[in-house]
């Protein structure tokens, strides 16, 4: 039991989400680095998106990176709560207003990813969603 | 035979009970009671297998139209909130209400009034939350009722008022269900029934009773303070007032999870009976069948946070709950092997019910399997809020929950209406519904897999997901016509079916060895109890075929006692139903349904005052039935306080402006108020003691001077509340008024109700009605006045004391 976990959390180098400082919502479009939604580049190969999830949206929508980058998500919501699952690569955590989520991925393969919101929010929750656009290497 | 029945005190027919509407309306035979769940309940699955069918349909394809996204989003919550509680709890409780009585030998349950007040409130709670449909605001939030979501700002419109108010009128209803089944079960055995011996489904029953009493506490708390956020403007889940918004998933988790084996519990009770029944054998290893069902129940209190691995809580707690989640598996693995076990070897007479019983073997064990996926939370992140988590929580609910009420119904249906159901349009029920079932379900797992999230309106075409979804569509209408072939076996057969004689399936159990349907006094003796499958020891002996020597007739020498009927059970239920109504129109219809369900319940309680028929209620336990129901309610009082004090201490420090506690709380008065409410519990224990002897005149002083302390206490609260509200403190100000006040404002509420209760024995003793065989009344009005005053022990000590 223990050894299936432990395999799968190292081997298959999955991270659970956790809790990585607070925000307040109503502050966020002024808190760093949340006042600039978007990809900052952090270093050879590294990324860091600032995503923030509101009523019925992402922002950023869509985020282009080059094949081979480790892309780290800090995200939280600006209303209600909402998630962000990323099929295929290992993305999937709430999104809490006034709590900050931290999920680091390498995107290897090119090709386009959707980001989900799989957090029920509302009226139009289906529609919530975005892609990571994985570019290959020239 | 000759059967004696006595007609004293109240004129009861004991042979031909009384027909018509008003002898169902006040009725409080617990099998007429069975009945009315059992209808109201296969109603609700109706209307909740009617929405899942909507689902499905708008499911079926991509960009379908067929209902808007706001109705769709209703019907997913209903959908859930219908199934949950108002069809499968009261199937379960259909079968607790006629059967466990005559499982244990006795002629109904420990309060059979009270029981009738659970049915009615039920009703009620159902009707209530339906009414939204009506009105066109059904709840739309999800039956798991995420907050901030729910709360007011987001969620402006009645819709969720509905949904939080009727819950906590089906809470009410079912906290007053299982205190009085757990003491039905726990007191009322015929003699020689030994925990021991009791059939495998009582057993599980039971255990539902406690997870009920202590698990729903948690919601009602938790459900209260959404109620008090969206009505009063408190901040219990305002992230700007700086709520985390975590409080609300543990809430509801601890008490979903407990939940889960609520619903699936007596399903693994049907399926012990009916097996050993068919397969002609013993259970194998029943009493571990007990203390495993014992295990899940108490491992089921701490898994609840594996709902919340995506939440981020951090490696510590994942992993905690993770192991304990993978722990809970071994109980059930058990369960399955046994039943197993008691099929090999056996002369297997193959009937529906047994079908049905024999589909959860492999059903649920798919479902239990994915379940022990969703343990590890790297595995659980893969499929958190995915179509896989849908696959399996239907796996679990329909495939061993639904499955197991059917067996139910099939294994029991003779022994309630008299009739047997056709065997060969049940195996096409069985079939059709097997079959209906996993080609609806089984596909979402690939769905999961495939990345489908829940609760999602429509889905692209080129998304993959058109297939699988196309194939759970057809699926679930062939289960739904599988539901209703039932109804057609039921229809069919109800006038036209075989006679079933008392014990058409050679029972183990005692429920078979009184008439199909049983007299209106179950059983003309009380049946005696030789062992397990003590039935089946009568007729058939021990593996060595030795009979047990027949016992003579329990003497019964006040003859048979029957509860006579009631009004006051449906009117108290009615009264509930105006208040919650009046909460969403107009606050006089509030007060109103209040009034009435208050005198409801005072003429509930006096009804039978003086009745020397209800004077002893000494039971198997060698407690009497009130002061036993009084101690299990009190466990649920314990969880309902530990949630709102948890809650108090979660919010400390978070408040975003003042004032805060140490500005404000005033240490001398609340001193001198805690010596007041301590000093009022001596003088109970005095009270109790002069009742207890027979001593009129220091009963009616001490009584008098309880409810005095009482009031002062209350009066130290009223000036202390008024001052803060002064001082610029209330429940709206910070996270510190809206926890302390409903903390310690629910405490004098139940203050209030104790010095109520104190005063209206005060009032029976000064008009010369309290004598000593109502000395027990005084002790059961001590315990809870106790209780109260230990609770504000801890209040004291963790709001005041503690800075």
């Amino acid at each position: 039991m223990l050894a299936a976990l432990t395999v799968t959390a190292f081997g298959a180098g999955i991270h659970l989400p956790s809790v990585h400082g607070r925000v307040e919502p109503a502050q966020i479009a002024t808190t760093a680095p949340f006042d600039k939604p978007g990809l900052a580049h952090v270093g050879p190969d590294r990324y860091e998106v600032y995503l923030t999830g509101q009523i019925w949206t992402f922002a950023p929508s869509e985020i282009r990176v080059p094949a081979g980058s480790t892309v780290t998500f800090v995200a939280t919501s600006r209303d209600v709560v909402h998630g962000l699952i990323v099929p295929g690569a290992n993305v999937n955590t709430m999104l809490l207003p006034g709590q900050i989520a931290r999920v680091t991925v390498r995107f290897d393969r090119p090709g386009e990813y959707p980001m989900i919101c799989h957090e029920y929010c509302g009226i139009a929750h289906h529609t919530m969603g975005g892609k990571i656009i994985v570019e290959p290497r020239s | 035979m000759a059967t004696r029945i006595d007609t004293h005190p109240h004129p009861v027919a004991a042979h031909a009970e009384a027909t018509g509407l008003v002898a169902w309306l006040t009725t409080v035979d617990h099998k007429r009671i069975g009945i009315l769940y059992g209808v109201t309940a296969f109603v609700f699955l109706l209307v909740g297998g009617l929405e899942a069918l909507l689902i499905r349909l708008q499911l079926a394809l991509p960009h379908q139209r067929i209902v808007g996204a706001e109705f769709y989003n209703a019907l997913f919550t209903m959908h859930g909130t219908t199934m949950i509680f108002l069809a499968v709890m009261p199937l379960n409780a259909m079968f607790f209400n006629y059967m466990i009585p005559l499982m244990i030998g006795a002629r109904d349950v420990a309060f059979p009034r009270l029981n009738a007040f659970s049915y009615w409130v039920y009703l009620s709670g159902g009707i209530f939350i339906n009414l939204s449909f009506l009105v066109g605001t059904p709840p739309d939030g999800g039956w798991f009722g995420y907050a901030n979501l729910t709360t007011r700002p987001f969620s402006p419109g009645p819709s969720i008022d509905f949904w939080v108010i009727g819950l906590q009128v089906l809470g009410v209803s079912s906290v007053v269900a299982s205190v009085n089944f757990a003491v039905t079960i726990m007191n009322m055995r015929a003699p020689g029934m030994t925990l021991m011996r009791m059939p495998l489904f009582v057993w599980m029953s039971l255990i539902v009773q406690f997870l009920v009493v202590l698990a729903f506490p948690i919601i009602t708390v938790g459900l209260i303070f959404l109620m008090m956020d969206r009505f009063f403007g408190t901040h219990f889940f305002d992230v700007a007032a700086g709520a985390d918004l975590h409080l609300w998933q543990h809430v509801f988790w601890a008490f979903g999870h407990p939940e889960v084996y609520i619903l699936i519990l007596p399903a693994f009770g049907i399926v012990s009976e009916v097996i050993p029944t068919f397969a002609r054998k013993p259970l194998f290893g029943a009493p571990v069948m007990i203390y495993s069902g014992i295990l899940i129940a108490f491992l089921g209190f701490g898994v609840w946070s594996h709902h919340m691995f995506a939440s981020g809580m951090g490696p510590v707690a994942d992993a905690a709950f993770s192991i304990a989640t993978m722990l809970i598996a071994i109980p059930t693995g058990i369960k399955i092997f046994n039943w197993l076990a008691t099929l090999w070897g056996g002369r297997i007479h193959v009937t529906t019910a047994f079908r049905f019983a024999a589909g959860i073997l492999g059903v649920f064990t798919i479902g239990g399997l994915s379940g022990v996926m969703h343990a590890s939370p790297p595995v659980d992140l893969q499929q958190t809020d995915s179509y896989f988590v849908v696959a399996h929580m239907h796996y679990v609910l329909i495939g061993g929950t639904l499955f197991g009420i059917f067996a139910g119904l099939y294994y029991w249906w003779p022994k309630m209406t008299g009739r047997l159901l056709d065997e060969r349009l049940g195996r096409i029920n069985f079939w059709t519904m097997f079959l209906g079932f996993n080609v609806a379900f089984f596909p979402q797992h690939f769905l999961g897999a495939l990345g489908m999230p829940r609760r999602i309106y429509t889905y692209p075409a080129d998304a993959g997901w058109t297939l699988w979804n196309f194939v759970s569509t057809a699926g679930a209408f062939v289960l739904g016509l599988g539901v209703a072939l039932f109804l057609v076996n039921a229809a069919l057969t109800m006038r036209r079916g075989a006679r079933a004689a008392g014990d058409p399936w050679d029972g183990r159990t005692l429920e078979w060895r009184t008439s199909s349907p049983p007299p209106v006094h179950d059983f003309d003796q009380i049946p005696p109890v030789y062992s397990r499958d003590t039935f089946w020891r009568e007729k058939y002996g021990d593996r060595h075929g030795r009979k047990p020597v027949p016992r003579p007739p329990m003497p019964e020498p006040h003859g048979i006692h029957l509860p006579a009927p009631s009004f006051w059970p449906i009117v108290a239920a009615v009264g509930i139903l105006a208040a919650a109504v009046g909460a969403l129109t107009h606050l006089a219809l509030v007060v109103a349904g209040a009034a009435v369900t208050v005198v409801a319940i005072f003429a509930f309680a006096l009804e039978h005052h003086g009745n020397p028929a209800h004077a002893h209620q000494v039971g198997e336990l060698a407690v009497d039935h009130r002061k036993l129901a009084m101690w299990t309610f009190l466990g649920s009082e314990c969880f309902f306080f530990g949630t709102l004090i948890a809650t108090y201490l979660a919010y400390k420090g978070r408040n975003v402006v003042g004032p805060h506690p140490h500005e404000i709380l005033n240490l001398p008065l609340t001193t001198l108020s805690t010596f007041d409410l301590l000093m009022s519990s001596l003088l109970m224990v005095l009270a109790l003691a002069a009742a207890q002897r027979g001593d009129r005149t220091q009963t009616r002083l001490w009584l008098a001077g309880t409810v005095l302390f009482g009031v002062i206490f209350l009066g130290f609260q009223a000036w202390e509340f008024t001052e803060f509200v002064h001082e610029g403190l209330t429940l709206r100000t910070n996270l510190f008024g809206s926890t302390f006040f409903t903390l310690t404002g629910f405490h004098g509420g139940h203050v209030a109700i104790g010095v109520t209760w104190l005063t209206t024995l005060l009032i029976l003793d000064l008009r010369g009605r309290l004598t000593v065989a109502d000395a027990l009344k005084v002790e059961v009005a001590g315990l809870y006045w106790h209780f109260v005053d230990i609770v504000w022990i801890a209040i004291f000590t963790l709001v005041y004391l503690i800075p």
